[in-house]
């Protein structure tokens, strides 16, 4: 303390300051670097193009304010259906249809991801193996298993129809069995291919179940309860911040899915796996609309914020907080 | 991208916490075998994409277009997978893909941890209300910078080049990384730092010397997720790269698809040769990452 004070009288108070905060912020530095350079600044780069206009081409001198414009235009597109030339709106279409995918995928793999958990969560030889295998394509699902899922939706070919074949279904009389290559079927199909990596997910739920503790299931084993009533009584509620972490960060992950849509395009589809991510990068990078593609994302952003707020403020009367 | 880097909160990270057993007693209840049973079904339908890829990367064109279509094959065509190398620069897509992953890991190791570092043990102003955005800008969905990050990286004449997809690792890199990296230094006996204090060990030998060499686990669990999300990565090099030499593989798997439409088992042999790599650092570094990722509990 001594020290401090004394070399406090010495140094000017800008050394003062440096020596006892300088070390933090130059820890720190590299961090706060990115965080003005590739995070403040470009969210506001991004909220002022949204009201210009710039076509990617040339230099900055080339962006103009429009104003407020292109949310007037998006909210005519999502009011009327209709965009400024007369043609179904593709920016509705792919947030309805991000919506749509959000809705389905979300829960379901919530589902699954529970599901596989509590059958995890059990004292039998070979469930690190299990976990590895459930785990595992979590983390290696990129381009490649795309591009694989691709093939196992092959409508002939793929393993799924031959599979349904094998069950005796007709496979050739059902437009949703066409997967990938079929209006009716791509959504259901991406769907799917989403709950193949929900193990992440699986695991936030398995080290919340193991965290319950015994003394709980007793006690409710004492009063009675069955393994239906102990699972409804005890565990949801012990395992319910675990419920909420993943239904936000599954919800902001579905909202901006980009890759698999991407890749599996087909003409097919009739534009039912059109996402917003996919539409907006189309929208600045193919039609160099990079005003307009920016306002697009700023609705997305406030959509994404407003569900997860929405969350947040549900998660009050349902998330069970040890105090 | 963004997925990998968004785990959950971390209640307690200390090294070497034994995991509670659900069950105290081992019993073969019907309810287990069925368990058992149905655990080993759900296996198969995980791995069957691999498998299915598998059997088509083996088989003739011929055998691949056969209907209906087989999961044996009975006359493997090991060929398939040095004719698809050769078909693209399979192995400089390969170079370039490790290129950007140790880059990128690297300065992820690095900066993350040195935040990490100043937000569990140094003191500066600002730091509290710094964590606040930090943990904020874990839900920022990534694709509201897309755009103005593309505008950034052209006015600097970086577009083309690796720098768009680098740089950011060597500045923070991932907000949960430096979480990470913080709730397990704070972790770390203050006695140790204060011996080291007393010696006349600077702040730097002090991160450098202890801190680093006591968090293995973290480290490997960094640098594998960063590794695996920069592997993956592919919106990015979409963006940023135009010259197909210098694309990673996820861009070049893309290119796969689209030369050889007609040739799927010579795509799912790329496919499953860019995927190897993934498969065996996660085989060898799960006991470290699953249980980092584990302890970091659903509170």
């Amino acid at each position: 303390m001594t020290a401090t004070a004394q070399s406090s009288h010495k140094v000017g108070p800008l050394r003062h300051f440096l020596r006892r905060h300088g070390a933090g912020y130059a820890f720190a530095g590299p961090y706060l670097a990115g965080l003005v350079l590739l995070l403040a600044g470009p969210l506001v780069l991004s909220l002022a193009m949204s009201f210009c206009d710039w076509d990617g081409m040339g230099g900055l001198d080339r962006i103009h304010s429009v104003g407020v414009r292109h949310y007037a235009e998006l909210w005519r597109e999502f009011t009327t259906g209709v965009n400024s030339n007369g043609e179904p709106s593709f920016a509705r279409l792919a947030v309805v249809n991000t919506l749509i995918y959000a809705a389905a995928s979300v829960p379901l793999g919530l589902l699954a991801a529970l599901g596989l958990a509590l059958l995890l969560n059990r004292r039998l030889p070979g469930m690190g193996l299990f976990r590895t295998i459930f785990y595992l394509p979590a983390v290696v699902s990129g381009v490649a298993t795309v591009l694989m899922w691709q093939w196992m939706f092959h409508p002939e070919l793929g393993l799924v129809n031959s599979f349904l074949r094998g069950l005796g279904v007709n496979t050739a009389g059902h437009p949703v069995l066409r997967w990938l290559y079929s209006p009716e079927g791509c959504k259901p199909a991406l769907i799917i291919m989403s709950l193949w990596t929900v193990g992440g997910a699986m695991l936030i739920f398995l080290a919340a179940l193991q965290n319950v503790s015994d003394s709980l299931y007793e006690a409710a084993r004492v009063d009675g309860a069955g393994r239906w009533r102990q699972f409804w009584h005890v565990t949801l509620p012990q395992i319910s911040p675990a419920v909420f972490f993943n239904l936000v960060i599954g919800l902001i992950q579905a909202m901006q899915v980009f890759m698999q849509p991407f890749l599996v395009y087909s003409p097919q589809q009739d534009n039912r796996l059109l996402m917003a991510v996919p539409q907006i990068y189309y929208e600045a990078f193919q039609l160099g609309h990079f005003g307009y593609a920016s306002a697009l994302a700023w609705l997305l952003l406030g959509l994404i914020l407003l569900l997860t707020l929405g969350l947040l403020w549900s998660s009050r009367k349902w998330v069970y907080y040890e105090s | 991208m963004f997925r990998s880097y968004l785990q959950p909160p971390v209640s307690s990270l200390q090294p070497g916490i034994k995991m509670k057993d659900p069950n105290t007693t081992r019993r073969w209840t019907a309810g287990s075998i069925l368990a058992l049973l149905l655990l080993l079904a759900l296996a198969a339908v995980f791995l069957m994409p691999f498998l299915w890829s598998l059997s088509a990367s083996l088989k003739g064109l011929g055998q691949v277009y056969e209907f209906p279509p087989k999961l044996t094959v009975s006359d493997p065509q090991w060929s398939n997978y040095s004719r698809a190398m050769a078909r693209l620069p399979f192995a400089r897509f390969m170079l370039n893909t490790v290129i950007l992953c140790v880059s990128c890991a690297a300065g992820q190791l690095l900066t993350a941890s040195m935040a990490g570092y100043a937000f569990a043990r140094l003191r500066f102003k600002g730091r509290d209300l710094l964590f606040v955005i930090l943990l904020a800008s874990m839900m920022l969905p990534a694709q509201v910078l897309l755009l103005p990050h593309f505008l950034l990286y052209r006015q600097l004449d970086w577009v083309g080049t690796y720098k768009p997809l680098i740089v950011p690792s060597w500045l923070g890199g991932s907000a949960f990384f430096i979480f990470l990296f913080r709730q397990f230094f704070r972790a770390i006996p203050a006695e140790l730092e204060q011996a080291a204090r007393l010696d006349g060990a600077s702040e730097w030998q002090i991160y450098w010397r202890i801190f680093l060499p006591l968090s293995k686990p973290v480290l490997v669990t960094v640098g594998l997720l960063s590794f695996v999300a920069h592997w993956q990565e592919f919106l990015g090099p979409l963006i940023y790269l135009s010259d197909y030499r210098r694309y990673p593989i996820s861009m070049g798997l893309r290119m796969y698809q689209s030369m050889d439409g007609s040739f799927v088992n010579l795509l799912m042999a790329a496919s499953l040769m860019a995927s190897v790599p993934l498969l065996l650092l996660f085989l060898l570094g799960q006991r470290y990452f699953t249980r980092t990722l584990l302890l970091t509990g659903g509170k």
